[in-house]
C-alpha cells in the first residue's frame, strides 16, 4: 500500500489507544481512597470548595457521564486549573512540554550518535578494545542510576567548567540547548546500553552478510557501502527499540529534571504529586501517554520508510 | 555458505563454561558481602544518631566516608542502607514475578476475554514509562515503601505474564492434541507441572535483571523524596539529602550513588550469568 | 600468462573462539579464458569456503592464508554468484541502483550512466521490462528473477572470471536451466571464465569443460569433465559417481558409508582412508600429492595406477 495510506491507518489506529490512555488518567484520580472531589479540590480546600468543585465537575453524577464530561473539555483543551488557581493545566503542561520535548530529542539524538559510534567500533574488531568496553557498557552501564550520573556530571563537568548553567529555563534558544546538553547527555548515557547491545549484534551480522561481502569486494565505494548497505541495514531491528528507548527517556526525564532543575513535566509531575495537585498530575499522565503512542507511531512509520519490506502491513 | 561451517565443530566448552560462573560467584559473593557488613552494621552501630559537632567532615580515617549535616558518618548509614535496598529489590523483583505468573495463567486458561483484557493491559502498562506510572500510584496510595512496592508489582508483571501464558498455550495445543490419552483430565495439576518448570529459567532470569531495575527505581524514587522518608538510611534519599550540598560537600552524593552502582553491579553480573546459561 | 585465474597453495583458516582449523589445504586450479571449471564435493567438503577465499567473501573469523597465491590475467576481475539471491542482495536497495553502485564503482562512471547501463545489464541476463524491474526490490522478484539480478551485478564488475557458488541450489527445477542456460551463453558470449562449485555432476557434466573433485579439505582429482565422469580415477571419485548414479536411477541409493572427517581433525596421510574399500597401510602415511598417473590423469590416489584393473 502506498505511503500515505499507510502513515493514515496508523493514525486512525493510534485513535483507540490515547483514548485508553484518557480513560486510564481518568480513572486514576478516582482510584484515590476517599472522596474524589476533595482529591481534585486539594488537602486545604475549604468544604464550600469542595461543593462547588463536585458541582462543577458533575461528581455525583454516573461515571460514564463523568468521563464523557471529562473528555469533552478535554477536547476543548479545558484541563482544569492548578491547585492554587493561577493557571491553567494546559499551559503548564504546554510549558513543560516544551522542555522535556527539547530535552528528550537532544537526548535520543545523543543516544544514536553514542549507540551507533561505540557499536562501530566494537562490531569492526570483534574481541578489541571497543568491543570489550561496548560489552562491558551495555551490561554495566544499566547498572548506573541516572540520578547519581547526573550529579557526577553536575560536579565534573558544570560546576568546574561554568559552561553548562544548572537549573531555570532560558528564552533564548541557543542558551537552552547549552541547558539541555548535561541533562541530554546523562539520559542518553543511561539509555545507550540497551541500544549498542542490539545494534551491534545486528552490525556483526550485517557485517558478514553476502551483500555486503559482495558490495565490497566488487569495489563500492566505503562511504556507499557504510552507509547504504552496513548502517541502513543494521538499523532496521534496532528501531523498534527505539520507540521503547523513547518510552524510557520519557520517563527518565522525571528523574533527570529534578537533578538539573528543569522545569519539564517530569519535575512538575513530581512537585504536583508532592503538593496533591490533581489536575495537573491528570493533565501530566494524559500528555505523557499521548506522547508515548505518538512515539511508536512514529517508529512504526520510520520504520516503513527505512525498511521497503515493512510497508507490506 | 551456514552449511560449510555447521559442518566444522564448535570449539570446547570447558573454557566457556568456567567464565560464565565466574560471573555468578562473583555477582552473589558482592551481594552476600554487602549484606553480612550490613547486619553487622546495623547491630553495632546506630546509623540515626546525630552528632552536631561533627558536621560536613570530608573522608578522613575516623570518618572513611565523612560526615553529613547532621553529623552521622556516612559510611555507616551507607552501609546499613544495606539491608534496605538489597533485601527490598529482591522482593520488589518477586511481587511482579507471582502476580505475573498468576495473571499469565489467567490469561491462558481464563478464556478469551481474560486473555484479550490481560494482554491489552499488559500492552499498555509495558508501553508507559516505569517511573511515571510509579509516581502516579504514589500519588494514589501516598509515598513510601508500600507505594513503591505496589507500583512495582503493577508495572513489572508483563513479561512474567506473556512468559507463563505461551507455556500455557503450549501444554493446551499438547492437551487438545492428546485429549483421547489424557483422557481430559490435563487439569491444572498437570499443567502446572509442565507449566511452571518450563518457565521457571527464564523466570528466573527476569528476576535477577528485574532487581537492578527495583534498586534503581527504588532509589530513585526516594531521590525524589517521594520514597522512604527521612532519618531511614537509604541510598537515594541520601543523595537527595545531599544535593544541597554537592559543590562543598562531594562525599555525600558520590558514597552513596557508589554503593547503587556496586550492588547494581552484582544484581548485573548474577543476571548476566544466568542469561548466558539459560542460552545453553 | 595465459590462464584467465590461477591459484596455488589455498588454505583456508576457520577461527571459532580460541580454536583454529585449516578447512581447506593445498587447493590449486587454473581456468582458461571462456572455459568452465566444475568444482565438485559433499557438504563440508571445503568447495564452497575455497570459491569464497579465491573472491575473497570470506565471513568475520575466516582467513585465507598467507601464502595462498591467486593470479588472474592482467586487469582481469573476479566476481561472484551467490547460492542464495535473497541474501546477496541488499533488501533495502533497488536493484537497478545496487547494480548501478558497481557500476559506478568500476568505470567512474556518472550515476546516470550507471543507471543506463544496469538496465542494459538487466537485458543481457535475460530479463524483461528491465526499466520497471530495476526500480523493485529484492523481495519483490520471484527467484529465478533475484539470480539474474545477482549475475547482472556480478557482470557490472566486469569480470574476467565468475565464481559460481552453486547457483541453482536454491531455484526451483525449472528456472534452473534457464539460469544455467544463461551462465553458458555469458561465457560464450563474453569469453569469462568460469569456475562452477556444486554437488551436482548431471550440472557438472552439461555445463563445465573439466572439473575438480574435493573432499576434506583437498583437490583429489581432477581432469575433463568427460574423462573423469567416464573413468574416474580416485576411489571417492568413484563412490561418488557410484552413489549418483544409484540416485538417479532409484535403485536403492548406495550411499558412501561413513562420514567426512572433522577439520578439527584431519587424518594423516589420505583423508579419505578411513572409508575407503581399497586403503592399505601405506595410504595412511602418504603426504597428499595431486599427481599425474601413468593413464595421464591427475589425481591423489596413490594406488590408482594398480586400481586400474579393478575399476571396470
Amino acid at each position: 500500500m502506498t505511503q500515505l495510506k499507510f502513515i493514515a491507518l496508523r493514525l486512525v489506529q493510534a485513535v483507540p489507544s490515547i483514548l485508553a490512555v484518557s480513560v486510564v488518567s481518568f480513572l486514576m484520580l478516582r482510584l484515590v481512597p476517599g472522596d474524589p472531589a476533595r482529591v481534585l479540590a486539594g488537602p486545604r480546600a475549604s468544604d464550600a470548595t469542595i461543593a462547588q468543585v463536585r458541582a462543577s465537575m458533575g461528581l455525583d453524577q454516573p461515571l460514564v457521564t463523568q468521563y464523557l464530561l471529562y473528555l469533552g473539555r478535554a477536547i476543548n483543551g479545558d484541563f482544569g486549573v492548578n491547585l492554587t488557581g493561577s493557571s491553567p493545566v494546559l499551559e503548564i503542561v504546554g510549558n513543560g512540554a516544551v522542555v522535556t520535548g527539547t530535552l528528550a530529542i537532544v537526548a535520543l539524538i545523543f543516544t544514536v550518535i553514542i549507540s551507533l559510534t561505540l557499536a562501530l567500533l566494537a562490531a569492526r574488531r570483534p574481541e578489541g578494545i571497543a568491543d570489550h568496553i561496548a560489552r562491558v557498557y551495555s551490561v554495566g552501564g544499566l547498572a548506573l542510576p541516572s540520578f547519581w550520573v547526573a550529579l557526577m556530571l553536575i560536579v565534573l563537568v558544570a560546576l568546574p567548567t561554568g559552561w553548562f548553567p544548572v537549573g531555570g529555563w532560558p528564552t533564548d534558544f541557543g542558551a537552552r540547548l547549552n541547558a539541555v546538553f548535561l541533562p541530554a547527555l546523562t539520559l542518553a548515557l543511561s539509555l545507550s546500553p540497551i541500544l549498542v547491545r542490539s545494534l551491534r549484534s545486528s552490525l556483526l551480522e550485517v557485517f558478514g552478510s553476502d551483500y555486503v561481502l559482495s558490495a565490497r569486494s566488487i569495489g563500492v565505494g566505503k562511504r556507499r557501502l557504510l552507509w547504504s548497505y552496513v548502517v541502513r541495514n543494521a538499523l532496521l531491528p534496532s528501531i523498534p527499540l527505539v520507540a521503547v528507548i523513547v518510552g524510557f527517556l520519557l520517563g527518565g526525564t522525571v528523574v533527570v529534571e529534578s537533578a538539573y532543575n528543569l522545569p519539564g513535566l517530569g519535575q512538575i509531575l513530581v512537585g504536583a504529586v508532592s503538593n496533591r495537585d490533581a489536575n495537573v498530575v491528570q493533565g501530566i499522565v494524559l500528555t505523557l501517554g499521548t506522547m508515548i503512542i505518538l512515539v511508536y507511531l512514529l517508529a512504526d512509520v520510520l520504520l516503513s520508510l527505512v525498511d521497503p519490506r515493512a510497508r507490506q502491513s | 555458505m551456514t552449511g560449510a561451517i555447521a559442518m566444522l565443530r564448535l570449539p570446547r566448552k570447558k573454557r566457556a563454561v568456567r567464565h560464565r560462573s565466574s560471573k555468578l560467584w562473583t555477582g552473589t559473593s558482592i551481594l552476600a558481602a554487602m549484606l553480612v557488613v550490613g547486619v553487622i552494621v546495623n547491630l553495632t552501630a546506630d546509623p540515626i544518631a546525630q552528632d552536631l559537632t561533627q558536621r560536613l567532615i570530608p573522608p578522613s580515617l575516623a570518618h572513611p566516608f565523612g560526615t553529613d549535616e547532621l553529623g552521622r558518618s556516612v559510611l555507616i548509614r551507607a552501609l546499613a542502607a544495606t539491608t534496605l535496598d538489597v533485601p527490598l529489590a529482591i522482593g520488589a523483583a518477586l511481587l511482579p514475578a507471582i502476580l505475573g505468573t498468576l495473571l499469565g495463567l489467567l490469561a491462558g486458561y481464563g478464556g478469551r476475554i481474560a486473555d484479550t483484557v490481560v494482554m491489552r493491559l499488559g500492552d499498555m502498562l509495558q508501553a508507559f514509562p516505569s517511573y511515571v506510572l510509579m509516581i502516579v500510584v504514589v500519588f494514589i496510595i501516598g509515598p513510601g515503601i508500600n507505594a513503591f512496592l505496589i507500583a512495582i508489582a503493577t508495572i513489572n508483571w508483563v513479561a512474567y505474564a506473556r512468559l507463563v501464558r505461551s507455556q500455557v498455550l503450549v501444554i493446551r495445543e499438547m492437551d487438545y492434541v492428546h485429549a483421547a490419552r489424557i483422557g481430559g483430565l490435563g487439569g491444572a495439576r498437570v499443567a502446572l507441572r509442565h507449566v511452571l518448570p518450563n518457565a521457571l529459567p527464564q523466570v528466573i532470569v527476569y528476576l535477577a535483571a528485574d532487581a537492578v531495575l527495583a534498586l534503581i527505581l527504588l532509589s530513585g524514587l526516594s531521590f525524589l523524596g517521594l520514597g522512604v522518608a527521612s532519618p531511614t538510611p537509604e541510598w537515594g534519599l541520601m543523595i537527595n539529602q545531599g544535593r544541597l550540598f554537592v559543590q562543598s560537600a562531594w562525599w555525600l552524593t558520590v558514597f552513596p550513588g557508589l554503593m547503587i552502582v556496586i550492588a547494581a553491579a552484582g544484581f548485573s553480573l548474577i543476571s548476566d550469568a544466568l542469561d548466558d546459561w539459560s542460552r545453553v | 600468462m595465459s590462464a584467465a585465474l590461477d591459484v596455488t597453495g589455498l588454505q583456508v583458516e576457520v577461527r571459532r573462539g580460541h580454536d583454529r582449523m585449516l578447512a581447506v589445504t593445498d587447493v590449486a586450479f587454473a581456468v582458461e579464458p571462456g572455459e568452465a571449471l566444475g568444482i565438485v564435493g559433499e557438504s563440508g567438503s571445503g568447495k564452497s569456503l575455497s570459491l569464497r577465499a579465491v573472491a575473497g567473501v570470506l565471513p568475520p573469523g575466516v582467513t585465507r592464508s598467507a601464502n595462498s597465491l591467486i593470479t588472474g590475467a592482467d586487469g582481469g576481475r573476479m566476481a561472484m554468484v551467490f547460492q542464495e539471491p535473497l541474501a546477496a542482495l541488499n533488501p533495502t536497495r533497488r536493484i537497478g541502483e545496487a547494480i548501478a553502485d558497481v557500476v559506478q564503482a568500476a568505470r567512474r562512471c556518472s550515476r546516470g550512466e550507471a543507471r543506463a547501463a544496469a538496465i542494459d545489464l538487466l537485458t543481457e541476463v535475460g530479463m524483461s521490462d528491465p526499466v520497471r524491474r530495476a526500480k523493485m526490490w529484492p523481495h519483490e522478484l520471484s527467484g529465478g528473477l533475484r539470480q539474474r539480478a545477482v549475475i547482472a551485478m556480478a557482470l557490472a564488475h566486469e569480470p574476467s572470471v565468475l565464481l559460481c557458488d552453486e547457483p541453482t541450489t536454491a531455484l526451483d527445477v525449472t528456472v534452473q536451466d534457464q539460469i544455467l542456460g544463461l551462465l553458458d551463453r555469458l561465457r560464450r558470449e563474453r569469453n569469462v571464465a568460469l569456475v562452477f562449485v556444486t554437488h551436482d555432476l548431471a550440472v557438472v557434466a552439461t555445463l563445465c569443460q573439466r572439473l575438480a573433485v574435493m573432499y576434506a579439505g583437498q583437490i583429489i582429482e581432477t581432469g575433463n569433465t568427460s574423462e573423469v565422469l567416464r573413468a574416474p580415477r580416485h576411489p571417492y571419485t568413484m563412490a561418488l559417481l557410484e552413489a549418483s548414479r544409484t540416485r538417479t536411477s532409484a535403485e536403492g541409493a548406495r550411499p558412501i558409508g561413513g562420514n567426512p572427517p572433522d577439520p578439527a581433525a584431519f587424518p594423516a596421510g589420505c583423508r579419505f582412508a578411513p572409508r575407503c574399500p581399497f586403503a592399505r597401510e601405506k595410504c595412511r602415511q602418504a603426504p597428499y600429492s595431486l599427481r599425474t598417473d601413468s593413464a595421464g590423469r591427475p589425481n591423489a590416489c596413490i594406488r590408482s595406477d594398480e586400481l586400474i584393473e579393478v575399476a571396470a
